[in-house]
């Protein structure tokens, strides 16, 4: 059952300048010596979903993908928009569906299943809330009703690909009692082509933990980023919001070990191939690609940058094409935000 | 040495041993594959390898009588890209993502779907029908993609009541081919042979998309679709609280419904076809058989088409006319009249310009009706009428739009189901119950039927043999307009001529035998029946009737 919260739209906004805050100190300590080197993505064709509430490639805001399109273009890519009334273009070599807030339809969810057994592309951006602003000032908070564990494109791909989204939020619960879902992904990484030459950290936003299925299997599944291990997988975060004081709960929340936050699949003819990633802000203008200062090509978070690249070149099987270094400038840390508690008794009981 | 020649020997009896099983899997089963989904779970389907009645085997064999190979299988993982054409008969359960996602795959890859659906929450053998067709994602996706839309109606007669429609042998009606030129309903549409149906839900077809063409296949003529489920019990509700009524603003007004339809997709050349019946291929329904003889041959001819276009096989190559029934069309062409054995009589040229000259008639007769053939020194120029008389004197004058019964009392009857066509022959069809079973006519005449003093124009000097085939016809005329009775009684039915058991008995019916029903007594208690061969009343509790026999018209016993 989906629960609703209302707090002031204030208090959320402190919340997420402590999320930047604390990734801008993690990044910039590396952001020297950040270069990158990635496929050239010419002839590649990469279809946008919008029709689901998705993040626009088009869009220059803050929640907008235009950095990533626009990198992906600048690489040779063609940038196309997913039309769902017909089934997914032949020559699309990779479908992005970049955080929607509505679930996809049984009938897109069967074209994009079609698509990928034909040899298809996919890279999922999950978001575990949705945070709407309201006309009367206060700011709507809900548990995202697209990708739901066990549901809709999920049970396709974990039943095909062994790979799935929780129906939970990544946080870290601090000694005071807060919980913290903004934090860079430092545990074990993969071996893997999307990770080749990432050396720093990536950043996330708050986040859903990826399940899946690294058996042996007609599929090939690879955990890529997990997060740390005092993380665990809140299933009641809207409560925590809501009350002010959760934690761990056995049974319920998800356990503190290997909580994936990426995971690269594909099928046994490595034809075929997805990437989730938990949080959807990580590809975010003002998110995972935010820059300082900014509005420059100096971004805060390069890890995510050169990830997100890399994962659209082994998806369309770009991974081993030349290579084109990429340069920008080192970013300057504009924001020194003061941590403010996320949720109060007072904004508790003004919620209720 | 020994050793040696035993070790060649047993390498040797390997080697073949393997050889012959390498040339095994060599061989591959080039057959189209039809893949039938069945199995309690996921959807419930009819089974094809379920014999009984409710079972589809019977429409398995059509396809394997095509040249295919025909495998069952669960919808519960993808479909094996050998499928060619995968057939989902009655689901009892509803179509869920997974499912959608197969099938859509399969289409994608250029494979066919025969879906028969029926309509919701129809009660079927103490279940109901679930599909949830145009909840599922399926339902969106054929419509945009192939034009075909479902609609969740119950197509509804005019003699349908609410207790009636709660069992399903008292739904049967007839579906016809719809007038689009279809090849796969060529036939039907030619000899006006119909479909039967026990149930049916509509269609809509957009014929013209993107890379797509659809065309409605069979036909309903209904007083209304009716859009609430309610209207049919249920396990737990034994007692409907919807009435079936037509609700304006909510239900479909009458008309002509598509029940049956075909679409393709032009780039990937993926094929779709949508019943909305799914009784019209099973067993005990429509492909139901009387020994060798199916029962109702316009649903084997149907059936059997359209699994071969599914097929994707070159039109040569589909079943066409199945022996055991009469094919003649009204249309003026004598091409179907061959093979018949027939006694011509001819007639000498009179003089004159010869259009309305007989030169030769030949007659015969199958289980309904007499058939007419008459030729003319000239191709006549006018409307024309035929008159033949009978052994007793009656005659029965037959134009393009009946027939009128004169009997030698002076008493004259309309023949509405009676036919002629002029082309480069004349055709006439007159059914038995007002040409006579016997086997001679006293003499055929030809008129022009805007001649003031209407006398015949033309007579044969002699008179006209009518031998007797021992085939079957297809199709009643009278059935298209009522409601329909069957006899499902094992013993045979006695029809009298009054509704009582003291009036003499005409005939005896057997199991199967379908009339139209056309009055019945104050009490209800005797119906009034007629087809093509038979006219008389029977007692009500040995029909099974398509509707409610309260809805007919009360007749008085001298009726007929």
């Amino acid at each position: 059952m989906t629960r609703v919260f209302r707090f002031r739209s204030l208090q959320f906004i402190s919340v997420m300048m402590v999320i930047v805050g604390i990734a801008i100190q993690a990044s910039s300590l590396q952001a020297g010596r950040f270069w990158q080197e990635v496929p050239r993505l010419d002839g590649v064709h990469i279809y946008f979903s919008e029709d689901n509430k998705e993040l626009s490639p088009f869009d220059r805001s803050d929640q907008g993908l235009s950095r990533l399109a626009g990198l992906l273009s600048s690489l040779g890519a063609q940038i196309e928009r997913l039309d769902w009334r017909r089934d997914i273009p032949a020559d699309a070599d990779l479908v992005v569906i970049a955080g929607p807030t509505k679930d996809l339809g049984d009938d897109q969810s069967a074209r994009l299943w079609a698509y990928l057994k034909a040899g298809g592309a996919l890279l999922v951006l999950a978001e575990p809330l949705t945070v709407t602003n309201t006309p009367e000032g206060s700011t709507l908070v809900e548990y995202n009703k697209a990708f739901q564990d066990g549901r809709g494109l999920m049970l396709l791909t974990w039943a095909d690909y062994g790979v799935s989204t929780r129906g939970d939020l990544v946080v870290e619960r601090e000694p005071q009692g807060e919980l913290t879902i903004g934090f860079v992904a430092s545990g074990r990484r993969a071996a893997h082509p999307i990770l080749e030459g990432i050396e720093g950290d990536l950043a996330f936003f708050g986040a859903r933990s990826i399940l899946f299925d690294a058996s042996i299997q007609p599929f090939s599944v690879t955990p890529l980023l997990f997060a740390g291990d005092e993380f665990y997988g809140e299933t009641a975060y809207i409560d925590y919001v809501q009350v002010g004081e959760i934690g761990y709960a056995a049974g319920q929340d998800t356990p503190p070990n290997l909580l994936a936050l990426a995971v690269a699949a594909e099928d046994a003819q490595r034809t075929s191939r997805i990437v989730i990633i938990g949080d959807r802000d990580f590809a975010t203008n003002g998110g995972g690609l935010r820059t300082s200062p900014p509005n420059t090509a100096a971004f805060v978070f390069p890890a995510n940058v050169q990830f997100l690249l890399q994962a659209v070149a082994w998806l369309v099987g770009a991974d081993g094409a030349a290579g084109v270094p990429l340069t920008f400038p080192t970013p300057m840390p504009t924001a020194t935000p003061a941590p403010s508690p996320v949720a109060t008794e007072e904004s508790a009981a003004e919620a209720e | 040495m020994r050793r040696i020649q035993w070790v060649v020997m047993i390498g040797l009896a390997v080697s073949l041993l393997a050889g012959g099983l390498g040339v095994g899997r060599a061989q591959q089963d080039t057959r189209p594959l039809v893949v039938v989904v069945e199995g309690r779970r996921p959807l419930d389907t009819a089974a094809m390898t379920n014999i009984g009645t409710v079972g589809i085997s019977q429409l398995a064999d059509q396809f394997r009588q095509l040249g295919a190979r025909v495998q069952f299988a669960r919808l519960d993982g993808p479909l094996s890209p050998e499928a060619r054409v995968v057939v989902i008969a009655r689901p009892l359960r509803s179509l869920r993502l997974l499912e959608t996602a197969y099938l859509w795959q399969h289409l994608v890859r250029g494979g066919a779907l025969l879906l028969a659906l029926d309509p919701e929450e129809f009660f079927l053998a103490g279940r109901n029908v679930r599909p949830r067709y145009n909840r599922s994602g399926l339902g969106p996706l054929i419509a945009q993609d192939y034009g075909l839309t479902v609609g969740d109606t119950f197509l509804t007669e005019p003699w349908y009541a609410g207790s009636s429609i709660q069992k399903l042998e008292n739904t049967y009606g007839l579906a016809f081919a719809e007038l689009s030129g279809e090849p796969i309903t060529a036939p039907l549409a030619q000899y006006d042979v119909p479909v039967w149906v026990w149930g049916a839900r509509s269609l809509a077809v957009d014929p013209l998309g993107v890379g797509s063409a659809a065309a409605p296949l069979l036909a309903v003529q209904a007083a209304y679709a009716e859009t609430n489920s309610g209207v049919f019990r249920t396990r737990a509700v034994p007692t409907p609280a919807v009435a079936l009524q037509y609700d304006a603003g909510t239900d479909l007004p009458g008309g002509l419904f598509t029940v049956a339809a075909r679409a393709m997709r032009t780039s990937s050349g993926a094929r779709i076809a949508i019943l909305g019946d799914s009784e019209l291929l099973q067993n005990g329904y429509g492909l139901a058989r009387d020994g060798a003889v199916v029962r109702y041959p316009g649903n084997a001819i149907f059936t059997g088409r359209l699994a071969a276009w599914l097929l994707g096989l070159p039109e040569e190559a589909w079943p066409s006319l199945p022996a055991g029934w009469t094919w003649i069309a009204l249309d003026g062409d004598p091409a179907d009249w061959e093979g018949q054995a027939l006694a011509p009589t001819s007639d000498e040229q009179e003089g004159g310009e010869g259009a309305y000259d007989l030169a030769e008639v030949a007659a015969f007769a199958d289980d309904r009706y007499l058939y007419l053939l008459a030729r003319t020194y000239n191709d006549p120029a006018q409307p024309v009428w035929l008159e033949l008389t009978r052994n007793d004197g009656a005659t029965v004058r037959i134009t393009a739009e009946g027939a009128l019964l004169s009997t030698p009392d002076g008493r004259q009857t309309a023949v509405p189901d009676a036919g002629l066509a002029v082309g480069s022959v004349l055709e006439a069809r007159v059914p038995l119950r007002v040409a006579g079973t016997g086997r001679a006519l006293t003499t055929v005449c030809l008129g022009v039927a805007e001649q003031a003093d209407a006398r015949p124009v033309d007579c044969l000097g002699r008179p006209l043999s009518v031998p007797v085939a021992r085939t079957r016809a297809p199709a009643d005329a009278l059935w298209e307009r009522h409601m329909l009775v069957t006899i499902y009684s094992t013993a045979g039915v006695y029809l009298r001529q009054g509704p009582s058991t003291s009036t003499p008995v005409q005939a005896t019916l057997r199991y199967g035998t379908t009339l139209a029903a056309l009055g019945r007594t104050a009490d209800g208690a005797w119906i009034r029946v007629q087809d093509a061969r038979y006219a008389g009343w029977v007692a009500a509790y040995l029909l099974t009737p398509n509707g409610d026999f309260s809805t007919l018209p009360v007749l008085s016993e001298s009726a007929g």
